[in-house]
């Protein structure tokens, strides 16, 4: 018998257990969580055009900003959601899990639709967006400590190569390729529809909680600064492209296919891996949130860790409905585009909700 | 806690076998055609696509590329489009064609009346396609341009490659890739001008052999609706000038007093503003730095003076004449003059932009500046 | 157990035990002498003993002395333990377990007729292998001393270089049937006690029969298994093991092994070397960032090469594609094929290379050369660029030889992936282990900080290596990393 054991029972009762029993992150890893997860929309779906585009993109994340504020200042205020009950957060979580899991489902199959068309020509979109879903749950299982610290070299490696882009496409930036704004009016509706898609206020209520320091500064760098990716992003589309922009499915990708710097030229299959990091990390930390809100929902911890295989194989089944096309999948897509508002709503209102109260940070 | 263990491993096997299934589709380098040129002719209502491979067999070894062999190989093919081409020929050749490293786009006389966007929709559309193909214009059949037998290099499509990029450089020619083409069709009457090349025939080492070579040819003027004419000479120089590509210019300047001197241009800046007050009419803003080359005597100042305003003089001219022939003559916007008005006058643009440019007639005013410097010796 | 069991006080009957209990062991010796009147019996197992030293400091002394010849074993055993100094390790011994443990290391055990306490000698004899230069881990600069196998040496090897109060060794033993001795290696102003108590518990989980080398430690301190990379560095350098244990560590060193194992470890520490500190900081920071690449080339290379020549042959320049075209033209197997049947050829080679003796080890890198280099390209069976792949591969893997184990694992594992998906798999698949690595959280401390989470400070010695100027104005410890427990942070309770 090892000597070691009369040493270590006389420390049982100041054992060190390091790990607390909820992991947090801290609010710089929450801002850099928050900003991998906008940088998918730049590749599958810039907005606009020509300087419509660059305002439409500027507003929205502005107006994304905006919406997430109020559940920064609630838990501020000392709110912590994990521990309440009723039916306002009930109803908030149920409707931020399925709504989370319908966008993780969306990433996916656009993921899977842009590879497939791009690098892979004849191959099945479903299997990318099934193997990104898979690995996806994988990361969010191992929790959002592992998941966040993972995302901070995504996003310099993300950075390091968008400033790439730029020096390469310089050449070809000509200004008067970029169509003038046209009425403000639309771009500020334009802006405001499109802020309304929003997973990241969901995620930010299901990490909020697990993360220290202040959320707003968290929330402010996070939109900030992929305000400045996508505002970049977009106005280097309509210099280079021009009109052609419009006829791009994914104009910032045929940037980088075009980039020649140096030594670095036909980097179309590395950016495309770069791509593939980011739509991972963001679809690790939709998965995570989902599980997260919906999980918080039973009063059986014992359940909860069958909750992301499902979690992973039910948005793997609504990926396939939706690059199925048939009628399932029709309306599938029709719901998730008539009540994409609802989350934001919910938000909102759980905000509201939770000023009416009196409740406050212990002092 | 088991049970979950054994989960995990599943979960951990599950994209395991997902990645052995198969679902992407492979293609061994041993299967693949890599497409190094592809011209494209039009022949009694039929396409005929000539497409010049790379061709492993011409190599002298196996663990070398040798330059003196020949490393290609031309493939021909008709169908009543360009799919349709590519179709017949995949069922007489056992391999698929992979157009990732294409340098050159060849458009065939024959292809003259038919419109661009027409001519260039599969290979526009294409992903394997990237938007830096140098596109040319065959006076001839494509075909004969990439059967010629230039021994220079590895591959011939990449000698011709390189023979348009120092002639751009040079100021020859302006060079023109497939995207620049795509946005300019893009644009409302928006056209391009394309470098024509010819296979030529010259003597060769042996004396009396004939051998085929490939010489550039002045330039080809397009709109969306097809070919207009061809360019040479000053208005090659202007649009040269105009467009901001060249690096340098030799030019030979013989006028009483001054010539001949041979000055090269350089540190060319260009610039097209529009006119402030919304109309359609732009000015020129060029300003060039030049260096005397070759002269009998060294020049002073006052040579160099008359120089300088002899050469502003001609380049104004030259630009003029560019600008007449393109925009003006044959209502091809090969400068973007129509997007430079939108961004600086939208309203004038939404009123003038169904008829540009033809309803419009844009005007052009030169400011151009010229400074030499003399040969140091 | 009889072994268990205390001393009996009658010399003649604890001997008999002995015997039994040992079975007869044929190394198994003892000599009775009588001092003083008193029976006494020199207890030792052959060749453990320094018969010299024996003689000289234990021998001599007692027949030397003068008892009057009518000495009782109590005044005996006062005589050996208070009065004299026969050796500089003195142990007690009450039970015949603690007779064995002692005499099987070493020791002399002194039993006294009369006296139900025998006394152990510390007189070790037995042959060792000399101090001499580690060969795993071999540097440019810097001491040529490695460990050897029995902790004492390499106790005082530390204690050489760290003549500081505050350097503490604390003793256990492990195994049940090997009973080996090690020792816990910290420095008691730095290190967290949280940790320390936190590896004494693990350490306390070993139920092992035997444990003859630092590897059988190793999951017992090793949180996540399904993790490639390993928390628990490994060092046979004394003065790498100085330099962790001031930064908070805490090292285990094991009788019998010249492989010390120090925890927590950080992934990056596995591009530190020892010459990085002796070298200037301009050429040790780019030699850093050389065992970065090449860490990077030695997983990525082969994996990447497959995937962009089979799915995405764009990339390649276009002379490069032609040269790769011509030379895969005429070979019999696909591209993943061929990297996986010749690399896993080049393992089998460097294998044998190690195992075999040295006068024929020589003949393996020769007859590899010839097989794959020269025979097979000829062959027409790999192409010749494949060759240079696996050639810089096996050269870049050398270069970190820490990580060779995940190293080799992961660059076949990238062969089949980029094989079989091309450049996404291999995108995925680093994601996937970038979070697997992320989750490593080992005692309390991240295994990839401080990269991430990031600790600015702690940049001066990751991305560059810093002047010492700038190095010494602040000592880093692990426990203040970011992403480190709060709990290791506490300061260690002051003894009243």
């Amino acid at each position: 018998m090892s000597s070691m054991s009369s040493a270590a029972s006389s420390q049982t009762s100041q054992r060190p257990r390091a790990a607390a029993a909820v992991p947090m992150i801290g609010g710089g890893q929450l801002a850099v969580l928050l900003c991998v997860c906008r940088l998918p929309p730049l590749l599958l779906s810039l907005s606009g055009s020509g300087e419509t585009g660059v305002w439409t993109v500027f507003f929205a994340e502005l107006f994304r900003m905006l919406f997430c504020l109020p559940l920064c200042l609630a838990f501020r205020m000392g709110w912590d959601p994990a521990g309440q009950r009723g039916a306002v957060i009930g109803v908030a979580r149920l409707t931020g899990g399925i709504y989370l899991l319908v966008s993780a489902a969306s990433l996916a199959a656009g993921a899977g639709v842009f590879i497939s068309s791009t690098l892979y020509p004849g191959s099945s979109a479903f299997f990318f967006g099934a193997a990104i879903l898979l690995l996806a749950a994988y990361g969010a299982h191992m929790g959002l400590e592992a998941a966040a610290r993972a995302a901070l070299p995504v996003l310099v490696l993300f950075g390091v190569l968008f400033l790439l882009t730029a020096a390469g496409v310089r050449e070809e930036i000509r200004l008067f390729h970029l169509a003038p704004a046209s009425d403000f009016g639309s771009i500020l509706s334009d802006a405001f529809r499109r802020a309304l898609w929003l997973p990241e206020g969901m995620v930010l209520l299901a990490a909020g909680p697990r993360s220290g320091g202040r959320k707003s500064g968290a929330v402010l760098w996070a939109f900030g600064l992929s305000a400045v990716f996508g505002v970049l992003a977009s106005f280097l589309c309509g210099s280079v492209l021009g009109e052609l922009q419009g006829q791009k499915a994914y104009p910032f990708f045929e940037l980088e296919a075009l980039m020649q710097l140096s030594i670095f030229q036909r980097m179309d299959a590395w950016f495309l891996a770069l791509w593939v990091l980011v739509i991972f990390v963001r679809s690790l930390f939709l998965l995570w949130a989902a599980a997260e809100l919906l999980g918080s929902l039973g009063r059986q911890p014992k359940r909860r860790r069958f909750l992301l295989p499902c979690l992973a194989a039910a948005a793997i089944l609504l990926m396939a409905l939706s690059l199925g096309g048939d009628i399932p999948g029709s309306l599938l897509k029709g719901v998730a585009e008539s009540v994409f508002w609802l989350p934001v709503l919910a938000m909102l209102l759980l905000a509201a909700a939770i000023f009416s109260r009196k409740g406050r940070r212990p002092r | 806690m088991k049970k979950l263990g054994r989960i995990k491993k599943l979960w951990l096997l599950a994209p395991f076998i997902l990645l052995l299934s198969s679902c992407i589709r492979v293609s061994a380098l041993q299967d693949l055609a890599v497409v190094q040129g592809v011209g494209v002719d039009y022949q009694d209502g039929a396409y005929k696509l000539t497409l010049q491979v790379f061709s492993a067999e011409g190599s002298g070894g196996q663990t070398i590329l040798d330059p003196s062999q020949q490393n290609a190989k031309t493939i021909t093919c008709r169908g009543r489009s360009i799919t349709d081409a590519l179709k017949e020929t995949s069922l007489s050749q056992g391999r698929s064609f992979f157009l990732g490293h294409d340098r050159l786009l060849v458009l065939g006389e024959g292809t003259r009346e038919l419109p661009l966007p027409e001519l260039l929709a599969l290979l526009s559309g294409s992903l394997e396609l990237r938007g830096d193909v140098v596109v040319l214009a065959a006076l001839g059949t494509a075909e004969e341009l990439l059967q010629a037998e230039i021994n220079q290099g590895v591959l011939p499509a990449l000698t011709i490659e390189q023979t348009v990029e120092n002639a751009a450089r040079s100021g020859q020619i302006p060079e023109i890739r497939l995207l620049d083409l795509n946005r300019a069709l893009a644009s409302e009457g928006g056209g391009a001008v394309i470098p024509a090349i010819q296979a030529v025939e010259e003597e060769g080492e042996e004396g009396s052999r004939q051998l085929k070579t490939v010489a550039l040819a002045g330039a080809a003027l397009y709109t969306k609706d097809g070919f207009c004419t061809l360019l040479e000479g000053e208005t090659l120089m202007g649009l040269t000038l105009m467009s901001g590509g060249a690096e340098r210019m030799p030019l030979t300047l013989s006028e009483e007093g001054i010539g001949p001197m041979g000055v090269e241009l350089y540190q060319i800046r260009s610039r097209l503003e529009p006119d402030p007050n919304g109309r359609a009419a732009f000015t020129l803003c060029l300003s060039v730095s030049a260096m005397v080359t070759e002269r009998a005597e060294n020049p002073d100042a006052e040579t160099l003076e008359k120089a300088e305003a002899l050469l502003e003089k001609q380049l104004a001219a030259c630009c003029q004449k560019a600008f007449s022939q393109t925009v003006a003559e044959n209502r091809s916007d090969v400068l973007g003059l129509g997007e430079r008005l939108r961004r600086s006058a939208p309203e004038t643009w939404a009123r003038l932009r169904e008829s540009w440019p033809e309803g419009a007639e844009p005007t052009l005013e030169t400011d151009i500046s010229v400074q030499i410097n003399r040969l140091r010796s | 157990m009889a072994q268990k069991e205390p001393l009996t006080g009658s010399l003649s009957r604890d001997l008999s035990v002995m015997e039994g209990l040992l079975s007869g062991t044929a190394d198994f010796v003892h000599k009775n002498v009588e001092v003083g009147g008193v029976q006494l019996c020199l207890v030792m197992m052959e060749g453990m003993v320094n018969l010299g030293l024996l003689a000289q400091m234990v021998a001599r002394p007692l027949l030397a002395a003068d008892f009057g010849g009518n000495a009782s074993p109590e005044e005996i055993g006062a005589f050996i333990l208070n009065q004299t100094v026969m050796a500089a390790d003195q142990k007690t011994v009450k039970t015949f377990d603690e007779a064995f443990r002692f005499a099987m290391s070493g020791f002399v055990v002194i039993l006294i007729d009369g006296l139900k306490e025998g006394i152990a000698l510390g007189a070790q004899g037995f042959s060792f292998r000399s101090v001499s230069e580690p060969d795993s881990e071999v540097n440019e600069r810097g001491s040529r001393e490695g460990f050897t196998e029995p902790l004492k040496i390499n106790m005082t090897m530390v204690r050489r270089r760290m003549k500081s109060d505050c350097l503490k060794f604390e003793s256990f033993q492990v195994g049940e049937k090997s009973r080996t001795e090690g020792c816990l290696v910290y420095m008691t102003d730095t290190v967290s006690p949280e940790l320390l108590a936190e590896i004494r518990r693990r350490l306390s989980r070993v139920k092992l029969p035997l444990v003859l080398d630092t590897g059988y430690l190793r999951p017992f301190l090793e949180g996540d298994t399904l993790s490639p990379f390993s928390e628990v560095g490994v060092t046979e350098r004394p003065d790498t093991l100085c330099a962790k244990i001031a930064e908070g560590r805490v090292a285990i060193m094991l009788d019998g092994t010249p492989y010390a194992l120090i925890t927590p470890s950080l992934f990056i520490e596995n591009f530190q070397s020892f010459d990085d500190y002796a070298h200037r900081p301009y050429f040790a920071t780019f030699i850093r960032f050389l065992k970065y690449v090449s860490f990077l080339l030695t997983i990525l290379l082969p994996g990447t090469y497959v995937a962009l020549a089979t799915f995405h042959p764009e990339s390649l320049p276009h002379l490069l594609l032609f040269n790769i075209a011509a030379a895969e033209e005429t070979t019999p197997f696909p591209l993943m094929l061929e990297a996986l049947l010749i690399h896993f050829i080049y393992e089998i080679m460097r294998e044998a290379g190690l195992r075999l003796p040295r006068p024929v080890g020589h003949a393996v890198g020769i007859v590899g050369a010839l097989v794959i280099g020269d025979a097979a390209v000829t062959a027409g069976l790999i192409g010749s660029p494949m060759v240079m792949v696996v050639a810089l591969t096996a050269i870049s893997s050398f270069v970190v030889p820490s990580l060779y184990e995940p190293m080799a694992v992961l660059r076949f594992t990238f062969i089949l992936i980029g094989g079989l998906t091309g450049i996404f798999g291999i995108a995925i698949g680093c994601g996937a282990i970038l979070v697997n690595a992320c989750r490593v959280n080992n005692l309390g401390v991240p295994f990839t900080a401080p990269l991430s989470p990031f600790t600015f400070s702690a940049m001066r010695d990751v991305l560059v290596r810093a002047g010492w100027t700038v190095m010494q104005k602040r000592q880093e410890k692990v426990q203040s990393l970011q992403g480190a427990d709060k709990a290791l942070r506490r300061p260690r309770k002051e003894k009243p």
